[in-house]
């Protein structure tokens, strides 16, 4: 029986009947996998918290070549980036990256750049204390991800008619694949308006690398734009509802009065 | 082999439960068959008994024949201190330890952000409204050492911030009987900064 051995990063972790858990690797050399780990929820259990999402390992599975479901066979922690679950907030949107890559990837479907992304991008968040910079990360995020995976949005020229000129594109238009100029932002009912400076701060995160995007002074209207965009785009390419977004409005929610 | 339906049905419900396959399930029919009817009865009255009087205590939410349930209504045990736990086995497994005096707060489960589970689905506007209604000195939050759990823990202290009461969540760390040896990283490092003066 084939094993499988990689660095790999644990996307989720889900408890499967009495003592497993379900966990999903996103393995540096055969991308997502998903394996059995036999008494983990027990306390005694060898993995303890080795199994925990954002955790980075060393991976050790075997199963049938085409199986859907390995069985883990060791489980080392090569990195863990802690600051991920110092509060709520950050812990949501290292989350909301997760479900983005497990949403995305297909099982066993390689994706280096990706697993390289996530890690810087997780290490970015961690290192980051504003929402507002940490939005701006995870929608970056999104985008580079979507290029990793051949989804790049088109924001050079037109994806309506082809013109080019940055200042000529105002809107967003996710059937057509990304930036539209005015005309074509008017001939689609589904295309949303993008400002001027949000389409930059997209074309700039899609270029610098993911250390300087942090850095990037995007005002929260302007992340907000981006993350419009984004999910239009998600809705339209990968159809599958991001769960996790629920989470980053109600950790930015004050909590008010709980007791009515 | 196909058998009389109704040892087929008894054998089929039986394979619903967790943790039985197909020849157990197979095993525990053909037993029943063949055990005296007052025992067999004994079985299905102890099953309908349990679905009919067991029910979610009012006030924590752990299950109970009477509500409240005998902890909520114990005026020995102490309404001041507040465990909060996940689930309903949670609070056996606390009790069997015999040395909390206060009382629970079932939640129902914990936040799950890929699972789509909010505060809204668990008994989380209940533990505030009980905080609220005053009296309470401390939250013990003693959900799961995971990261739902954590989060968990996380959105409580949050939500119960403006409610000024104490906090407090259970150590995290090692298990005894262990060996440090064979701890992993993330246990270890919750154990150093969990520590406690001696
Ligand atoms: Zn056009
Ligand atoms: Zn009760």
């Amino acid at each position: 029986m084939p094993l499988y051995e990689s660095a790999a990063i644990i996307l989720r972790s889900m408890r499967l009947g009495d003592s497993d858990k379900l966990v999903t690797f996103f393995t540096y050399k055969y991308g997502k996998m998903k394996a059995v780990a036999k008494g983990a929820v027990k306390t005694k259990s060898r993995y303890g918290g080795r199994l925990e999402p954002f955790n980075l390992v060393n991976m050790i599975a075997f199963g049938k070549e085409k199986a859907e479901l390995l069985s883990l066979n060791t489980c080392d922690i090569q990195q863990m980036i802690p600051a991920l679950c110092a509060n709520l907030d950050t812990m949501a949107r290292a989350w909301a990256c997760a479900e983005f890559v497990d949403h995305l990837q297909r099982d066993r479907d390689e994706n280096k750049e990706g697993f390289r992304l996530l890690v810087s991008t997780w290490r970015e968040l961690a290192r980051e204390k504003s929402n507002a910079r940490q939005d701006l990360l995870l929608r970056i995020f999104q985008l580079k991800y979507l290029e990793t995976a051949g989804l790049k949005p088109e924001l050079e020229k037109c994806s309506g008619c082809g013109q080019k000129g940055g200042g000529q594109l105002s809107g967003f238009s996710a059937r057509r694949g990304g930036a539209v100029c005015r005309g074509c932002f008017q001939a689609d009912p589904t295309a949303i308006r993008v400002s001027p400076g949000a389409m930059m701060f997209m074309k700039k995160g899609l270029e610098m690398p993911m250390e300087k995007v942090g850095r990037l002074a995007a005002g929260q209207s302007v992340v907000e734009e981006i993350e419009k965009a984004v999910a239009t785009f998600i809705q339209a390419h990968v159809r599958r509802e991001m769960r996790t977004d629920r989470f980053l409005r109600l950790s930015a929610l004050p909590v008010g009065d709980p007791g009515k | 082999m196909k058998g009389p339906k109704s040892l087929d049905d008894l054998t089929q419900t039986l394979q619903e439960l967790p943790g039985v396959g197909r020849k157990t399930a197979e095993r525990l029919a053909f037993h029943i068959l063949k055990s005296p009817v007052k025992d067999a009865k004994r079985l299905s009255d102890a099953i309908t008994a349990v679905k009919e009087k067991v029910a979610l205590c009012s006030v924590c939410f752990s299950i109970t024949e009477s509500d409240p349930c005998a902890l909520c209504s114990d005026p020995e045990r102490d309404k001041s201190v507040i465990c909060v736990v996940e689930e309903p086995h949670d609070v056996f497994s606390l009790e069997k330890v015999g040395e909390f005096r206060g009382v629970y707060h079932v939640l129902m489960g914990a936040l799950s952000p890929l699972e789509g589970i909010g505060p809204e689905e668990l008994k989380i506007a209940e533990l505030a409204a009980r905080v609220k209604h005053g009296g309470v000195r401390e939250v013990i939050v003693a959900t799961n050492p995971n990261m739902e759990g954590e989060a968990t823990a996380m959105y409580i202290s949050r939500t119960l911030a403006p409610l000024q009461v104490l906090v407090t969540r259970i150590a995290r760390g090692l298990p005894m009987g262990g060996d440090l040896e064979y701890a992993d990283e993330m246990t270890l490092s919750k154990a150093l900064s969990g520590r406690l003066k001696i």
